[in-house]
């Protein structure tokens, strides 16, 4: 009985960084997070990664294998990095939707890509991940950047990406991860809960958004972990890459 | 991190950043979108990919579709391809391999060589138009002079080599040679073909 009742609440809570939260409340919190660094997000990616960001979401697209026609999923997309450069990719022919639950993000997601000159084949929608709002096998690609570790039941967000790939479709999932080596470790983490707080209060006047940014990142499966939910998910051929030390990897995996 | 992410990430900004100040630059674009220019420097270990797009040149590091053009060449070679009359030489000297529409591929070498930008211009949104006036003009001086000297000075170390140390022949005895390599060339036609006359007799 006493079991029972356990699951019941371990059912109802998640974690939100190193707080539990109920899961209902965990989208709202997040979406806190994100109201609030929505117009820094950019600025803040760069200088807290020293640019290096953009060379992750740059092995993501070289792994992606899209091309011209093809249609795309891009899931937490948030300012749209990634789709910009889909949408130049996939041309005229092809489809690239911007998806995110987070309405700030996709607002500036939207301006930033008009400003660039990117329109015509992008569609942008406010989606939750767990459900997400499209037809079965109707995507090339779904690629999720720097956004499930934010997603309350990421196995359901899973199944609904495999959902909506096409047979032969893949799924990347870019996202900050364990590091093995001892000493990088140590470092990431004297930076991750001292620095990175303290840059978020001095550029984006808001170092509670950047702590939660540190714990959910320690709170996200590792490598394997990952691995092994993509393919219980249906993912076959699921393979990942470390970069910058295994901070950052990059899972892909396939429906067949 | 890879290495070439980084590479590929430096020629994309690179070539972006000429291409926003090349007047001509969204129309030479505009021409090629959606084409796809798989360029394979001999000195690296994996090919290039350039998409071409109204807004901008993408580089990537892989591409599983089918590249308008594929070339392979070296460093040396992409100055050259500007010119269509060196682009069968290029191939015959094996400095260049290229499958696909060759025009386009002078198309695609035109929009990253031929970039018309104003100096001058861009200089003055942060120089003002006086001081990037006079840089510019300063400048432009200074390469005439510089081109100037550098031809006067190719002369004099080609005379002290052919006239003073004698280590090279001149250009006039370098031509006497090939016309007198040309002439023992017809000789010896000649005297083949006289051969071949009386082997003919012979067997007969």
């Amino acid at each position: 009985m006493t079991e029972q009742v356990d699951n019941a609440i371990n059912q109802e809570t998640t974690h939100f960084g190193y707080q539990t939260v109920a899961k209902a409340d965990k989208v709202e919190k997040v979406a806190e997070v994100f109201h609030s660094v929505a117009t820094k997000y950019d600025v803040m990616n760069d200088f807290m990664s020293l640019g290096i960001h953009r060379v992750w979401k740059r092995f993501a697209i070289d792994c992606s294998g899209i091309r011209p026609g093809q249609k795309v999923l891009d899931l937490a997309g948030g300012t749209g990095d990634l789709t910009a450069k889909f949408s130049r990719v996939v041309g005229e022919q092809g489809h690239v939707v911007l998806a995110d639950i987070n309405d700030s993000m996709l607002k500036v997601g939207r301006a930033k890509l008009r400003d660039l000159g990117i329109e015509g084949n992008v569609e942008y929608v406010q989606a939750n991940a767990e459900a997400l709002p499209f037809p079965d096998n109707h995507f090339d690609l779904v690629t999720i950047a720097f956004g499930l570790r934010n997603v309350t039941d990421k196995d359901k967000a899973i199944r609904s990406m495999f959902r909506v790939l096409k047979p032969g479709g893949r799924l990347l999932v870019l996202e900050f991860s364990k590091t093995e080596q001892p000493m990088l470790s140590k470092l990431y983490d004297f930076y991750s809960f001292n620095i990175l707080p303290a840059m978020g209060k001095v550029v984006a006047n808001d170092s509670e958004s950047y702590r939660y940014l540190a714990e959910s990142i320690r709170m996200h499966p590792d490598q394997e972990t990952l691995k092994g939910m993509m393919e219980q998910a249906g993912f076959e051929g699921v393979e990942y890459y470390n970069m910058t030390g295994g901070i950052v990897a990059l899972h892909r995996g396939y429906k067949f | 991190m890879p290495l070439l992410n980084l590479i590929s990430a430096g020629v994309e900004t690179g070539i972006n950043s000429l291409q926003q100040w090349d007047r001509q630059g969204q129309a030479r674009r505009k021409k090629l979108a959606g084409k796809v220019f798989s360029i394979e420097l001999k000195e690296l270990p994996k090919p290039f990919y350039f998409v071409i797009s109204t807004q901008q040149v993408d580089v990537l590091g892989e591409y599983e579709g089918t590249p308008d053009v594929r070339v392979k060449l070296s460093v040396t070679a992409l100055d050259e391809l500007k010119d269509s009359a060196k682009t069968t030489s290029l191939i015959k000297q094996d400095k260049l391999e290229v499958e696909g529409d060759i025009q386009l591929l002078q198309q695609f070498a035109q929009l990253l060589t031929e970039m018309d930008i104003d100096w001058e211009d861009e200089l003055s949104r942060y120089l003002g138009d006086v001081l990037a006036h006079k840089l510019c003009y300063g400048l432009g001086q200074a390469r005439r002079v510089a081109g100037r000297q550098l031809c006067r000075i190719q002369r004099n170390v080609a005379e002290v080599i052919t006239e003073e140390y004698r280590l090279a022949p001149s250009p006039l005895e370098v031509a006497f040679f090939c016309d007198q390599v040309t002439q023992l060339e017809q000789h010896s036609e000649q005297v083949f073909a006289r051969l071949d006359k009386l082997l003919g007799r012979v067997v007969k």
